[in-house]
């Protein structure tokens, strides 16, 4: 079981990903405080660490009114509870994200809801209306500005028409249409990649390399090479994400993406991880028309500064990272403390 | 699909029917409890029989589309879930295993007989799961989880029982039960249950009760909660709606300490020096400080949706008041078994005590609340109808016996039972006593504050003269002029209007006072004004001011 708290390697892509980028967006963004949205574990790390570094803020009666958090696990959901105690406007979502945001109708549930009048006598008909009034309630609070797709599970496995969790990814780019720019961290390991996401991305690097004498050029002059066999390991995981899943659902959903950044560690058990920081921005009349050529920048951005590289050992020696998390479990306690 | 079950075998799946031997018993997986707080109280219940030292309840607020309830205790094997479900039937679990009455790592006394407890999230939910993580008698981890779905449609109504001779005997389905054996998780230590399968009544109960102001308010702070209670409440904790009122009556019920370490539910600083050498007082104070320590030491914590309970009982706030206490101890055999108990009672001179759902006596059963407080006082007639019953609560502590009375939602009690019975002689006896020394107290209190009030009348009625007089006159009291002497006699060389107290113009003690103040406001008005126009105008401002004080 991973402990969070001491999670370093993790910490890295908190600290030098997600936290920069999301000052930044706040320092474009005339609110005072965003709307976040989380699939936090029990130590709400990234929770705290937005409020410690003033993202987020507590209003006058010590909530968090603008945080939202998605948990299946209930003993999770349970302690999140009484460890963020509860900082959300509403109750915690408690479900499996991929089934509430995938969530549709049949005719077991459609024009009914679990408040309905009628008693439903069909405890699995009651399940289903249960997770429908999850997905009514957790789209009606998009869109957000900030998204933390970081759940339990692997979005490169198993192939994208059964594989939920990546239909639930998409459907955040349908959901989000309120707003005009947001920012995601997507979280994923990047082992046991179905043999379809294999293909797609070795298919997907060679039309870019046929179709972008830009991406071609950054490729040939940066790396020194456009085969996609010859590439590092992690430069092609974060090429291929980068343009595979993230770019090209995101503009089929009629986004643009600019990734901030992208981070690869491997925890203790050797598991390696990807988090991706990406800022989307609706394609209009306007900056459709360079809708092709902001793609390929970011490729470029992609193929230039990323990833960021941590390996268990690495994180283990960041001192600025590990003190930093470690200011946060303190501010974490502190408030527990002061609520009680 | 009922599966037989072998003893010792424990199959990796299965799955069966709930089989219960009575339609009636059947009722009680739509449960059978008063309210929300005593079905929660038979969760907290059972987890406080397992040694747990929290139990953590989430409702999922504000929304409430969501319970669980998980303590960290031993929790129940899967031969006991089995024998629960598959065998012996709901209510068949014999939790005083060995005639042990206490628990076995904190020595808690046992709460729980039949093993219903677990139904009670029927009366909140259509289903639920379970997970039970414990250790076997080798001490090896195990864990399996279930998944309960009640069938309320197969329950005919009371009303079909009660017209149909034919379901009286019929064996009942009320629910189908399935378990898989998981891996046993450390973390996961103890027994959780949870439903998504929420009753509307209940859901829509709870979230009609949430205002978004009040969500605010609430903000799951302990501190906020109680000044919720006692704050913001004038009279009722009823003012606080459904779910704030599950939160007080759950920390009113469950075996938990006082809210704070050190305080407890009676202020002592407000009770006189006199009181305080009383041995009354010094027993009743006792008995209070020896059983928050008993709880303190059980080291049990509920936990109810983030706020950790304590409870929240707050006597004697007011130093304008007069606070009586006695204490009530029992110890004896009643019918050839013992009885146990003691405790306090309470009395605030003169005020009715808030909220009200604090005035009566608490019975606590193996340190459970049955029911809330009786302002009835176990149906104590002979004062019942008096103010005085409002001014008093108390809490009882039952050790030993009266368990027999218990009823089966464990709310309230058979008022035939013996040691019912008892328990109500003793305690209406010590209330008559209790009673009288308050109705003394209430007296003294009343005639302390007559005599006050009417020196400060006449103090008051001193000033207005000197005042209206300029300085001239000022009055005397005499009571050795006799009773034939004026009423009001002027010396003007000192001063001195001497008032006549011995002097009785009429009988009526009234209208003697209107008297003798009319007459001497007449006397000063007519010695200070110059003409008798004068004096007419002065008496009749004077007078007004006089009777302003007076009446």
């Amino acid at each position: 079981m991973i402990k969070y708290d001491t999670y370093y390697e993790k910490h890295c892509g908190r600290y030098y990903g997600w936290l920069p980028a999301s000052k930044e967006y706040k320092s474009h963004s005339e609110k005072d405080s965003l709307k976040y949205f989380t699939l936090c574990a029990e130590e709400a790390i990234d929770v705290f660490m937005f409020e410690l570094e003033g993202v987020l803020f507590r209003d006058e009666y010590g909530l968090l009114p603008n945080v939202f958090i998605c948990e299946s696990d209930i003993s999770i959901a349970d302690k999140i509870f009484s460890r963020v105690r509860p900082p959300v406007k509403e109750a915690l979502i408690i479900g499996r994200l991929q089934e509430i945001l995938t969530f549709q109708d049949d005719n077991d549930t459609r024009d009914k809801s679990i408040d309905g009048e009628k008693r439903i006598s069909d405890s699995n008909v009651r399940k289903k209306l249960y997770i429908k009034g999850l997905a009514q309630r957790l789209e009606s609070y998009f869109p957000f500005d900030i998204i933390n797709f970081d759940p339990y599970g692997n979005l490169l496995n198993p192939d994208d028409r059964s594989n939920k969790l990546y239909q639930s990814f998409e459907r955040i780019f349908e959901l989000q249409k309120a707003i005009n720019t947001f920012l995601l961290f997507v979280t994923t390991p990047i082992i046991d990649i179905h043999s379809e996401f294999k293909c797609r991305f070795r298919s997907d690097f060679d039309s870019n390399v046929s179709n972008y004498d830009k991406i071609s050029s950054a490729l040939k002059s940066l790396i020194g090479t456009t085969n996609y066999d010859e590439l590092d390991e992690n430069k092609r995981i974060s090429i291929t994400i980068a343009k595979s899943i993230v770019n090209q659902t995101a503009k089929n959903k009629g986004w643009s993406s600019e990734h901030k950044g992208i981070y690869i560690y491997e925890n203790i058990h050797g598991t390696k991880m990807l988090t991706s920081v990406v800022q989307f921005t609706q394609i209009t009349q306007e900056n459709g028309l360079f809708i092709e050529s902001l793609y390929v920048d970011d490729i470029v951005r992609v193929i230039k500064n990323m990833p960021r590289y941590y390996s268990y050992e690495d994180s283990l020696k960041d001192q600025e990272v590990i003190e930093h998390l470690k200011r946060i479990v303190q501010f974490r306690e502190n408030s527990r403390n002061q609520e009680d | 699909m009922k599966t037989e079950i072998i003893e010792t075998t424990i199959e990796e799946t299965g799955e069966g029917t709930i089989r219960v031997a009575d339609i009636t018993i059947a009722q009680l997986s739509r449960g059978l409890y008063r309210s929300t707080a005593n079905a929660f109280k038979e969760l907290i219940n059972n987890a406080y029989d397992a040694d747990a030292t929290v139990v953590r309840i989430n409702t999922n607020f504000p929304e409430f589309d969501f319970i669980s309830c998980a303590d960290n205790g031993i929790g129940m094997p899967i031969e006991q879930f089995l024998r629960y479900f598959d065998k012996n039937g709901i209510g068949s679990c014999n939790k005083r295993k060995h005639k042990k009455d206490t628990t076995e790592k904190y020595g808690r006394p046992i709460i729980g007989r039949l093993g219903i407890g677990m139904l009670a999230v029927g009366q909140l939910c259509n289903g639920f799961e379970i997970e039970s993580h414990y250790k076997d008698e080798h001490g090896q981890g195990k864990a399996y989880r279930a998944e309960i779905i009640l069938l309320d449609d197969e329950i005919p109504d009371k009303e079909d029982i009660m017209r149909n001779d034919d379901l009286e005997t019929k064996e009942m389905q009320v629910g189908t039960w399935k378990y898989e054996i998981i891996d046993y998780d450390e973390n996961k230590q103890g027994f959780r249950i949870y439903s998504y399968d929420i009753r509307t009544v209940f859901r829509n109960e709870m979230k009609s009760s949430i205002s978004e102001e009040e969500r605010k308010k609430i903000s799951f702070r302990f501190s906020k909660l109680h000044s919720e209670f006692y704050g913001n409440t004038d009279k009722s904790i009823r003012e606080c709606k459904p779910y704030l009122e599950t939160i007080w009556e759950l920390s009113i019920l469950c075996p938990l300490p006082y809210i704070d370490k050190e305080e407890y539910p009676i202020d002592t600083d407000f009770f006189s020096s006199e009181q305080k050498n009383s041995p009354d007082f010094k027993r009743a104070i006792q008995i209070i400080k020896d059983r928050q320590l008993q709880f303190l030491n059980e080291n049990f914590q509920v936990v109810f949706d983030g706020i950790e309970l304590k409870r929240h009982i707050q006597l004697a706030t007011d130093t304008e008041r007069i606070y009586e206490i006695c204490p009530i101890e029992f110890n004896d055999d009643v019918f050839g078994s013992r009885l146990k108990f003691s405790g306090y009672l309470f009395a605030q001179i003169p005020a009715a005590i808030r909220p009200l759902e604090l005035n009566g006596i608490q019975i606590r059963l193996r340190g459970v609340g049955i029911g809330g407080y009786d302002p009835t006082f176990l149906k104590y007639y002979e004062q019942i109808e008096t103010i005085r019953s409002k001014w008093v609560s108390g809490e009882i502590y039952v050790d030993n016996g009266l368990e027999s009375a218990l009823n089966i939602d464990r709310d309230s009690f058979n008022e035939h039972d013996e040691h019912f019975k008892k328990l109500q002689q003793h305690i209406h006896a010590k209330l008559g006593v209790f009673f009288n020394r308050i109705e003394t107290k209430a007296q003294e209190r009343r005639d302390e504050k007559q005599k006050v009030k009417k020196i400060e009348k006449e103090e008051s009625i001193d000033n207005i003269i000197v005042e209206e007089s300029k300085g001239k006159f000022k009055r005397i009291l005499r009571q050795d002029l006799g009773k034939d002497a004026r009423i009001v006699k002027v010396n003007k060389s000192n001063g001195e209007i001497i008032l006549n107290t011995a002097a009785h113009p009429i009988r009526s003690k009234t209208g003697r006072m209107y008297i003798e103040n009319i007459e001497l406001v007449y006397q000063v008005a007519k010695h200070i004004a110059k003409t008798s126009e004068e004096r007419d105008v002065l008496f009749s401002k004077i007078i007004k001011k006089v009777f302003d004080k007076l009446i």
